[in-house]
């Protein structure tokens, strides 16, 4: 069941690669939400409330091992806020 | 508290500065600042000072930046080994810098040297548990097989480097103990490199963030420390006295890169 506006999995990505390119790096902040959007199955031009939640929490739980949990809630945080703040998709 | 990244460019100027001063020794040796400006005593100390408060300001900074970890993360353990493994090599340097002091300059082997075997043994545990902190992070570093290929590869590049080196050093006269451990350390480097390997491995998958910065200061501190410890081999064993400026200066530099690693982990923890 879809919760929550959907957003267009492409901005999504782009949100997610911004945040996180200044602590991974091009190549992971590229990589990392498309890998783990294949291991969670989740697919498709648009994304719904849960599933942002779905790859927010996985992309936390690889995050706290590299910068701990008060920095990681930061970044998810503004990557939340960032994708809030994207227009829906039709 | 946020922590700016003053700390890390001061443990940088300082240790290039000192690399600095014992590269130029190493080159020019009779140069007027080494035999007239300073007296050997005092160029010794100033060898010997910063390889102790490099890796004792390592170990506290380790210390707290495995506490920042909260309890069950992979981090917390590795950065926490990483810290007890300093500290051997911490408590070593303080032995040696004792002998300075009192004036009976560079004695191998000594009571140092267990608290150097203990810290390089803890260095490696804590590298392997880096590994395993990095493969349970979820992000994508390689398959498994890759790794393990990567491994394999290290393993036999490290005896491919380190058995010609150590050859001469084996086959040199020199009583057991110290033969034995100019034999230990670069052993124990041999098997701190699988492990950095892997992670310089992985730590390219993170160039050009921050989490890439304190991967390659950490790494290029262990390989300089396994530089420095082959160089310690040649020095003591062969007899080679004209490398001492160059071993103060390999083992500051790998020192004040680990020292960096920490505080750029610590800057990167910051809220």
């Amino acid at each position: 069941m879809a919760v929550g506006p959907r957003k267009d999995s492409a901005a999504v990505f782009a949100v997610i690669e911004s945040v996180l390119l200044p602590y991974v790096g091009r190549t992971m902040a590229s990589t990392a939400a498309a890998a783990h959007c294949r291991r969670l199955g989740i697919e498709g031009a648009r994304f719904d409330g849960s599933q942002i939640g779905q790859l927010l929490g996985k992309l936390s739980m690889g995050l706290v091992i590299l910068l701990g949990e008060a920095k990681t809630r930061s970044v998810v945080s503004s990557i939340q806020s960032a994708i809030d703040a994207l227009e829906d998709a039709p | 508290m946020s922590h700016r990244p003053l700390a890390s460019t001061l443990v940088w100027v300082a240790t290039s500065l000192l690399v600095v001063f014992f590269f130029g020794q190493s080159l020019a040796p009779s140069a007027s600042l080494y035999t007239h400006m300073l007296s050997p005593h005092t160029v010794d100390l100033i060898g010997s000072i910063p390889k102790v408060i490099l890796p004792g300001l390592t170990v506290l900074v380790a210390w707290g930046v495995a506490r920042k970890f909260e309890p069950g993360n992979p981090a917390r353990l590795a950065w926490s080994l990483f810290a007890v493994g300093m500290f051997g090599l911490f408590v070593g340097q303080v032995v040696l810098l004792y002998y300075i002091f009192v004036g009976r300059g560079d004695v191998f082997p000594s009571i140092g040297d267990p608290f150097f075997v203990a810290g390089c043994v803890g260095v490696v545990v804590a590298l392997v548990a880096f590994v395993r902190a990095y493969a349970t992070s979820g992000f994508p570093i390689g398959p498994r097989r890759q790794l393990w290929a990567i491994g394999l590869a290290a393993a036999a590049l490290g005896a491919l480097l380190v058995v010609p080196l150590l050859r001469p050093v084996m086959a040199a006269p020199a009583p057991a103990v110290e033969k034995a451990l100019n034999l230990a350390y670069p052993a124990l480097d041999f098997l701190m490199f699988i492990p950095a390997v892997l992670l310089a491995w992985i730590t390219l998958r993170f160039r050009g963030g921050k989490v890439a910065l304190v991967w390659t200061a950490l790494l290029a501190g262990i390989l300089f420390t396994a530089a420095g410890d082959i160089l310690f081999g040649y020095f003591s064993n062969l007899g080679q006295k004209g490398l001492a400026a160059l071993i103060d200066a390999v083992y500051i530099l790998a020192y004040g890169c680990l020292a960096a690693s920490v505080f750029h982990q610590r800057e990167l923890l910051a809220a």
